[in-house]
């Protein structure tokens, strides 16, 4: 009898793999393996290599939220590396035409906003116009808002900016937080009736309480400055040395022991219930938050870069 | 980098899961895995990062930005929200993790 080589056979059945892997849904598959993948593309040193791997990784992960990251590599490795910004914003035009989740499309509007706002301040700010009907993502408005703080831009263009990340946005922090953007740039703009109308909208917002605080001090109203400076580094501590909130609450009252107390007082709160999701890890493990219940939790949502 | 440069504080902090009853956990926002891992590596941190793959901080949690630090008790409310970095975040943790 004669034996055939097994090695056509493992060529069949990996062809059949990688074509399942590279052809069928994803849904299912690792968040950690779709990275894993992604970094790979994206460690090739070959830019236009490093390109077609990127764009094959997209078309594989068309519903994957890490889509994102690949494109912002694609467009980096046109416009930065290759030097081709006419590709990259092909590119973007491209992928947009493919693309309706409203994060994802505000993410690649966001892509050229900021690649023409360096390079091209008018045509930027052009850009930005043209977006307000036609764009859903309330982050789109509110980076091109934060942008548009420069002093060289008018004030008014960053104010409506904001506004329409507030009209958009999905909650009372989102919406607090575009609002407290538009008084602090506002105030700092020097139009302060403005700035209070905004800041007084944004109530609980720490860059809102800040603001608002500084203005309540500089007129006189001190009691209420530092109830506000103190909500503010509440829930933003960092802020405690900026905002010189020890010197201005001895001015007011004495004692450190009293204020650490106010600030704790405001900074324990209650949310309401951490919304159920689970999560993988750096290693591959699941983590389940609902199966966590009965465990104090410390939840550090953080970027690397 | 504001989130990186609390990697020693927050190590102390894992440290004291134990005595202080809670667990810690880093989530990753951006998607970027290699930076992530260089970055532990380098700090020499070994706390758990969780893949944030479904936009779980930015849409439901409505984060501002990172750092945000979320304090969670044992009948899983959200009892404190930290926004950004701060010198000495690990004590500000404990205080608020034994009044909760």
């Amino acid at each position: 009898m004669k034996v055939r080589s097994a090695a056509p056979v493992f060529a069949a059945l990996l062809a059949a793999a990688l074509a399942a892997l590279s052809c069928g849904k994803r849904e299912g598959t690792s968040p950690l393996f779709v990275l894993e993948e992604l970094e790979a593309a994206s460690a090739v040193k070959d830019s236009l290599d490093r390109l077609a791997r990127l764009e094959i990784f997209i078309r594989n992960n068309r519903s994957h939220i890490y889509r994102g990251v690949a494109y912002e590599r694609v467009f980096e490795t046109m416009a930065e590396r290759l030097g081709d910004a006419g590709g990259a914003m092909r590119f973007l035009r491209e992928s947009l035409s493919d693309e309706e989740d409203p994060a994802m499309r505000g993410a690649l509007q966001l892509l050229k906003f900021r690649y023409l706002f360096g390079t091209d301040r008018a045509a930027a700010l052009a850009f930005a116009d043209t977006l307000a009907a036609s764009e859903r993502s309330p982050r789109l408005f509110m980076m091109m808002g934060y942008y548009c703080m420069d002093p060289s831009v008018d004030p008014a263009r960053a104010t409506a900016l904001f506004l329409r990340a507030a009209d958009l946005s999905r909650g009372d922090h989102e919406r607090s937080q575009a609002y407290a953007m538009a008084g602090a740039m506002l105030e700092e703009r020097g139009e302060r009736g403005e700035a209070k109308r905004y800041l007084s909208m944004a109530a609980g917002n720490p860059e809102a309480d800040r603001a608002l605080g500084e203005i309540l001090w500089a007129e006189g109203k001190r009691e209420e400055a530092i109830d506000l400076l103190v909500a503010c580094v509440a829930r933003m501590p960092g802020t405690r040395a900026a905002v010189k909130l020890d010197s201005l609450h001895a001015l007011v009252r004495s004692g450190t022991r009293d204020l650490d107390e106010r600030i704790m007082a405001v900074r324990v709160g209650d949310e309401g219930l951490l919304p159920e999701a689970s999560f993988v890890d750096l290693e591959g493990r699941r983590h389940d938050l609902a199966t966590l219940r009965g465990t104090k939790l410390v939840i550090y949502a953080l970027s690397p870069t | 980098m504001p989130c990186v440069a609390e990697f020693p504080q927050l190590e102390t902090l894992k440290g004291r899961e134990k005595e202080l009853g809670f667990r810690f956990f880093g989530l990753e926002v951006r998607g970027y895995l290699k930076l992530m891992r260089d970055v532990m590596r380098d700090k020499k941190a070994t706390f758990t990062i969780l893949l944030d793959d479904r936009r779980f901080a930015r849409e439901t949690l409505q984060i501002p930005g990172t750092p945000t630090t979320f304090i969670v008790d044992a009948e899983g409310r959200i009892r404190c929200r930290l926004i950004g970095a701060a010198p000495g975040i690990d004590e500000i943790i404990a205080e608020v993790l034994s009044r909760i």
